[in-house]
């Protein structure tokens, strides 16, 4: 009998391609986009919008066939945000697109990773961007494509969430008006396409994709006075075309502005198709805004195309958001026209390159959120930690919801605005400010809020940056030499391995090694930090990566027991008997914890059975046996030997041994607390963090209370 | 007279001499001296010279006449010994056609024990698959082929047999919330389907086991506290496929283990090529049901501390191909909603199937490959069986090793 293979795949299919990036004629690799973590997946249907990558978006239905429309997806991201603060010489870009149809039905899916060379792409995407070219095979209906482009490099962890809704129409008896579409100027991304493995029916080939991405801007520029150039898809639309218009409208819906659309003709690329009711008509034209006084003014809007029905009633397509420019202003995408202002970066690395902010940060929000946060820094240091921590997240989801698109921007000028003064008064005062913002992220990872928690997460590493960096001032040098005998690497190296931990938990792999290669340049004896990188490598199947992380962490911490016991597994896994067998063999005779042990003699029995001594590997077991009777390993591998042995009868004697032995409900086995990432190290690292903040809160009392005095009536 | 004459007179009267002259003698020549002898056996007289005239030669088996043959030397008499392991004595006498006699005797040893195996009977479940419907086959369709050698089918029945089974279901985080809700409802739509002298065991694992009833055909004792058990931990498919394998081999019936799992194992500390050897050792058949990967389970690719990508695939595949080799089947789901006429079509089959005994011939040496091939008269049907097993070590009665 033949197992069908084709549905023991990965759910998620790599399509392997060479792209051709347009116009620029070079090449973006594209790369194995490597699956996807939970936490992802439940952030992009999460609802959520926004994030460090400013993104928009158009979806355009382009072929119909047999039930099935394909929907071209144009995805662009803003240049200056993805470079901002990347250290490698190549780019990592990852889209990924759900087609949700209802409450959270995905009926499509698109994910590709691209990378690029910063050395070659570099000044082009800070110069515009970087645009995705895909497309979708959906069936008619009504869809939310839930957007998310991330860019995992080891220094940022960078990424965007965007909605854009989507209506497949069928064709009908009703005339359907298509989102209007724009044209694309040359030279503003840097592109890269989804390639098909085999142009199928319905689908769209290559070079008609290309064609597609003409006509492909996700947020137009339409210049005030000047013709623009525009696409219409159209179905079935009796009479003659010089009723339709294109209607301009603010943010609250109000129509602002009308222009008549001046039709040409059908597109190029649909000459030969006709209006019917069963294919669409591509329909180009232009234009043109009325510049002021009596025109529109530049700012943000929403166009969308409007005619006549049957009746004479009017029929409207899906609303597209625009951009319109002063006539004067040169031509450009929407990601350079809100290039409005330089910001210092206020997050992350104080040496990181200055980041694009679309928003303008209010100076009155500020200084109210940083009252509130001040005010929360003082309940810090009293005896309700976990209350501040609450407290700290709920002030940043309501500033989130307060301010809107302004929420996170005004809380990083407010929040490091304060961090900064303190840290200037006391470095000390910034280890109880970082552990609550590290508290504050595992809350917002908790409750979902995973924007929120991108936040906590960056600002809690800067602060412990600044610590690590020092306060200037000698008083409060003076201050630390006298009351800490530690060195702030030791306590940062604690700080950021305990991160580093959440991280690794999170599925961030090279952030989390970042974190802990950073803790072991402050510390290289870091128990957390040793134990989180051999983890990390031996989960990767980087076996001897693994071991000298392994094998530094035991000459620096031998009464790590987990240490050792991860030093003999991977040891044996490089064909290093004796070696393994030394580690796993003092583990047995130490003083460890109880998991540690149990796996150890399983490790050392199954190394016995191998090297063909039953009666030693039996042994072993049952000494194992006295010292960890409930342990059901124990018991299979006996029965497993005896049944080797040619005993079947004893073998059935030790299974029913097994039916007696009553596990602790609430503890994991050995095996699946070794399949986890490190915890008890961990654990230990974020209690002796919990010491490191007892010490300091007397001095985080003190600066905030200098700092109150400085606060505006 | 002549030295000549006298010659020729001393031939003459050697030739015509009553028997004392040329002495006649007969040998048994077979069976051979010191060979055991079961059943049927054809004895051979000779007598000498060839030339001797004999009138008959009479057989006797452990001192009882058996039978006479008459004519020229050699003499062969077919006797039946009897199957009992035993000495025997067989007495040729040779009556010359004077009326003298000669007689020769041969023991035959028995077959030296020093205890007996309990030889037990192999069960093959044979499922046909039918093209246009099923049919009724009897015995007389069906060859068993047990290292090549044609073997005597002793016991045969179909469908109805009771069978034991083991349902292990897979109750790891993945499996969390709906999925394990609608593996239990499967498994119970099993329970509901099973015949009163059918037993199952359910066995919910994790990492570890979360759950096991005994065996029973009674559906609510199967069924009793599953509402409270939750999907937990990490997942070691080869310990606990091994552990079920094991629990159904000390029952009686036909032994089946169905598995719903995505089989991909992380934290078992026996490997898949131990839980084959173990399959390979017993009788019982398996079928594995596949969730789809993702939903309630994990996904190709996987990696974990204990294996990476390609030992995860490796594992599974092995659990694939042991699976077949058992005689069973593979069903994969592609939808978790499908569980229930998963469960059901595994019944559906094992009530069609065909359950054929025999005693396998016995090498006496443990862990002997014994491969067994099952044909249909004709060869016109598909059918799957297990594809062979390993000699278990038979179970050994001593004896007292004197000669009897």
């Amino acid at each position: 009998m033949k197992r069908r293979r084709g549905s023991l795949r990965t759910a998620f299919a790599y399509l392997a391609a060479v792209v051709l990036s347009w116009p620029l004629e070079s090449t973006i690799i594209v790369r194995d986009p490597g699956g996807l973590t939970a936490e992802t997946a439940a952030l992009i249907l999460s609802g959520q919008q926004g994030g460090d990558l400013a993104i928009e978006a158009i979806a355009a239905p382009l072929a119909w066939a047999s039930g099935s429309v394909t929907v071209g997806l144009f995805v662009e991201v803003n240049g200056c945000d993805l470079i901002s603060g990347q250290q490698e010489e190549e780019l990592r870009v990852e889209i990924l697109v759900y087609a949700i149809a209802g409450e959270a039905n995905v009926r499509g899916y698109v994910l590709q990773a691209f990378e690029l060379d910063l050395g070659r792409y570099g000044e082009a995407l800070a110069a515009g961007g970087f645009k995705f070219n895909g497309q979708l095979d959906l069936p008619p209906g009504d869809y939310s494509l839930a957007i998310m482009v991330r860019s995992p490099g080891e220094a940022t962890q960078s990424l965007g969430l965007r909605r854009v809704a989507l209506s497949v129409p069928t064709p009908d008896t009703q005339p359907v008006l298509l989102q209007p579409r724009f044209s694309v100027a040359e030279g503003l991304w840097i592109n890269g396409f989804q390639v098909l493995a085999a142009a199928k029916e319905g689908g769209l080939s290559r070079a008609r994709l290309q064609e597609a991405a003409r006509w492909s801007a996700a947020k137009p520029l339409l210049p005030i006075g000047g013709r623009v150039e525009v696409l219409l898809p159209v179905f079935g639309l009796p009479g003659s075309f010089r009723d339709i218009s294109f209607e301009l409208l603010d943010g609250r819906g109000h129509v602002v502005g009308e222009a008549e659309f001046e039709v040409e003709g059908p597109a190029e690329a649909a000459a030969g198709w006709i209006v019917d009711r069963a294919v669409p008509a591509f329909l180009t034209g232009s234009f043109q805004l009325s510049g002021e006084p009596s025109g529109v003014p530049a700012g943000e809007y929403v166009i969308r195309a409007k005619a006549r029905g049957p009746a004479g009633e009017p029929i409207y397509s899906p609303v597209l958001p625009v951009i319109v420019a002063a006539e004067s202003d040169e031509p450009g995408s929407w990601a350079t026209a809100n290039r409005r202002e330089q910001v210092p970066a206020p997050i992350g690395n104080p040496e990181l390159p200055t980041r694009t902010r679309r928003t303008k940060v209010q100076a009155k929000d500020v200084e109210l959120l940083k009252r509130r946060y001040a005010a929360i820094l003082d309940l810090s240091t009293g005896d309700d930690r976990a209350g501040a921590a609450s407290a700290l997240r709920l002030f940043e989801q309501e500033a989130v919801a307060e301010f809107g698109e302004r929420g996170i921007p005004s809380l990083v000028a407010a929040e490091m605005g304060l961090i900064k003064a303190l840290g200037k008064e006391s470095p000390d005062s910034l280890v109880p400010v970082a552990r609550l913002h590290h508290q504050a992220y595992r809350e917002h990872r908790s409750s979902r809020a995973f924007l929120l928690a991108t936040h906590a997460r960056n600002l809690a590493l800067a602060i412990v940056e600044l610590y690590i960096a020092g306060g200037t001032t000698e008083e409060s040098a003076r201050f630390m030499v006298l009351r800490h005998k530690e060195s702030r690497g030791l306590v940062g190296s604690r700080l950021l391995a305990s991160f580093g931990g959440d991280l690794q938990r999170g599925g961030l792999r090279r952030f989390s090694e970042r974190l802990f290669r950073r803790a072991l340049e402050c510390d290289d004896t870091n128990e957390a930090a040793l134990l989180g990188m051999g983890a990390s490598f031996e989960k990767y199947s980087e076996y001897a990566e693994a071991v000298s992380y392994f094998e530094r962490l035991v000459a620096a911490q031998p009464q790590s027991g987990e240490g050792r016991l991860r030093l003999g597994i991977n040891q044996r896994r490089l064909g290093r008997k004796a070696k393994a067998r030394k580690q796993l063999e003092r583990v047995i005779k130490g003083n460890y914890l109880r998991w540690v042990q149990s796996l150890a003699y399983q490790e050392l029995a199954q190394m016995d059975l191998e090297a063909g001594d039953l009666k030693r590997s039996a042994d072993l077991l049952e000494r194992g046996l006295e010292r960890f009777p409930n342990e059901p390993k124990f018991y299979l591998q006996l029965a497993y030997l005896r049944n080797a042995a040619g005993e079947p009868w004893r073998a059935q004697a030790e299974l029913d041994r097994l039916s007696r032995v009553r596990e602790p409900d609430s503890e994991d086995s050995p095996r699946y607390t070794y399949s986890n990432w490190p915890a008890d190290a961990l654990d230990r690292a974020w209690d002796q963090t919990d010491e490191d903040v007892d010490s300091r809160l007397e001095a985080l009392a003190a600066v905030l209370a200098a700092a109150a005095e400085g606060f505006a009536p | 007279m002549s030295r000549s004459a006298a010659g020729a007179l001393a031939l003459f009267l050697l030739v015509c001499g009553g028997g004392r002259a040329a002495a006649m003698e007969v040998v048994i020549s077979r069976p051979e001296l010191g060979v055991p002898i079961f059943g049927k056996v054809d004895v051979r007289v000779e007598v000498y010279p060839a030339s001797a005239e004999v009138d008959r030669v009479e057989l006797f088996l452990d001192g009882e006449f058996i039978g006479a043959a008459t004519g020229s030397s050699p003499f062969v008499i077919s006797i039946d010994v009897g199957e009992e392991n035993r000495a025997h004595e067989i007495l040729a006498v040779a009556y010359a056609a004077s009326g003298d006699s000669v007689h020769s005797s041969l023991q035959t040893p028995p077959i030296h024990v020093d205890g007996e195996f309990k030889v037990e009977l192999q069960q093959l479940y044979v499922t046909p698959e039918f093209e246009g419907g099923a049919q009724a086959l009897t015995r007389a369709d069906f060859e068993i082929y047990d290292r090549d050698v044609r073997q005597e089918i002793v016991t045969f029945e179909r469908g109805d047999v009771p069978f034991t089974a083991v349902l292990l279901v897979d109750s790891s985080r993945s499996m969390i919330g709906g999925p394990l809700r609608t593996a239990l409802h499967g498994a119970r739509v099993f329970f509901d389907g099973m015949k009163a002298l059918d037993e199952a065991k359910l066995l919910l694992f994790s990492d570890r086991i979360l759950y096991e009833t005994p065996f029973t055909s009674f559906s609510s004792v199967l069924s009793l506290g599953l509402s409270q058990v939750k999907a937990a931990g990490g997942t070691a498919i080869n310990d606990y496929l091994y552990l079920g394998i094991e629990r159904v081999q000390a029952r009686q019936g036909r032994r089946v283990v169905v598995l719903l799992s995505d089989g991909i194992d992380v934290t078992s500390v026996l490997r898949m090529e131990q839980v084959r050897q173990a399959i390979r050792m017993n009788q019982a058949v398996l079928y594995w049901i596949v969730p789809p990967l993702g939903e309630g389970g994990g996904g190709a690719g996987h990696r974990s501390a204990w294996r990476d990508p390609e030992e995860h695939e490796r594992q599974r595949e092995l659990l694939a191909q042991t699976v077949l080799e058992s005689g069973g089947r593979i069903v994969e789901l592609e939808s978790l909603e499908q569980t229930s006429g998963a469960f059901e079509t595994v019944l559906q089959e094992l009530r069609g199937q065909y359950v054929l005994g025999y005693y396998p011939p016995v090498t006496g040496r443990a862990g002997t490959w014994h491969p067994t091939e099952v044909r249909t008269r004709g060869g016109r049907l598909k059918i799957r069986s297990r594809v062979g097993y390993y000699e278990r070590p038979q179970e050994f009665t001593s004896r007292d090793s004197r000669q009897p």
